[in-house]
């Protein structure tokens, strides 16, 4: 695929466009990462698809190879799997705290131990999420250094 | 979490164990037996006794991780064998005026409290860790808006 860059002045409008044969899953990809670039995902609801403030989400689960977007009201599908988010996302401070979770940290009221030598993440929405043990360090890092 | 993980944090555990038994010793020994004299072989008695009531603590260790119920279990099955392992070495013999159940009874409660403190000193640090992250948190999220 050929790629070219060219500067624009305002008032025109900065634009991403893709020109090809067919909308292949790379090409839906690359959209993908461009919107979560611009903080949007698409998402899934009851068959409709659904443009997502990628800080409205609180957190993202992967359930059986599928990942879902939790904002506080609606939980939606995503096409993608959760490594292929988490790449997206690492600078919108997303972090992984689970095999199978990751965290909006600007969703996070407070952190809390946990009985069984882990954390839990109390979240604004007043939703609790554990952050396992083999995570916590990735979290601390995050947390003193910047994601 | 590895199991040189485990004995690392076992390690920590362990000089934990050693200084609440020496000051459970010194309470018990001023008030049940204040004129009993003390020598130096006697030292030696807190960190080995410490080393055994460490070997249950591998009935914790498990590659996955635990849950709540799981960890509320195995802590109690720990804290039954400390207490069975302590029990079988310390002899009612060495305080002969106290009745042998009572002594039973004062020891298995001393066991009990220095494993509760134990606990209780383990989940201060990480309440402390937990304070200090959800700082940085509200500090991360300050500067992004």
């Amino acid at each position: 695929m050929l790629i070219r860059v060219t500067r624009v002045e305002p008032p025109a409008l900065e634009t991403v466009e893709i020109c090809c044969y067919r909308i292949s899953e790379e090409v839906q990809e690359i959209a993908a990462f461009v919107k979560s670039r611009q903080g949007q995902l698409s998402g899934v609801l009851e068959g409709r698809q659904y443009e997502i403030a990628v800080g409205d989400i609180e957190y993202i689960e992967s359930v059986e190879n599928r990942s879902y977007l939790y904002t506080k009201k609606q939980v939606y599908e995503s096409s993608y799997r959760l490594y292929e988010l988490e790449k997206m996302l690492r600078e919108k401070h997303f972090l992984r705290i689970s095999k199978s979770m990751l965290l909006n940290l600007m969703k996070v009221q407070a952190i809390r131990p946990s009985l069984n030598s882990r954390f839990t993440a109390v979240l604004y929405s007043g939703e609790q999420v554990v952050i396992s043990r083999k995570y916590a360090p990735g979290l601390r890092k995050a947390l003193k250094g910047g994601t | 979490m590895s199991f040189r993980e485990f004995l690392k944090q076992l390690l920590s555990v362990y000089f934990i164990i050693v200084t609440l038994i020496l000051i459970a010793v010194a309470l018990f020994g001023m008030v049940a037996a204040p004129e009993q004299p003390l020598y130096p072989q006697d030292l030696l008695m807190p960190p080995v006794v410490a080393a055994l009531t460490l070997l249950p603590t591998f009935v914790m260790y498990s590659k996955k991780e635990l849950t709540v119920k799981q960890t509320l279990f195995r802590r109690g099955l720990q804290c039954a064998l400390i207490e069975g392992i302590v029990l079988l070495l310390v002899s009612p013999e060495c305080a002969p005026q106290i009745d042998p159940l009572v002594f039973r009874v004062i020891v298995g409660g001393c066991v009990l409290a220095v494993y509760g403190l134990s606990l209780l000193l383990m989940w201060l640090s990480a309440y402390r860790e937990s304070l200090s992250l959800t700082e940085d948190l509200h500090k991360l999220q300050a500067k992004e808006e």
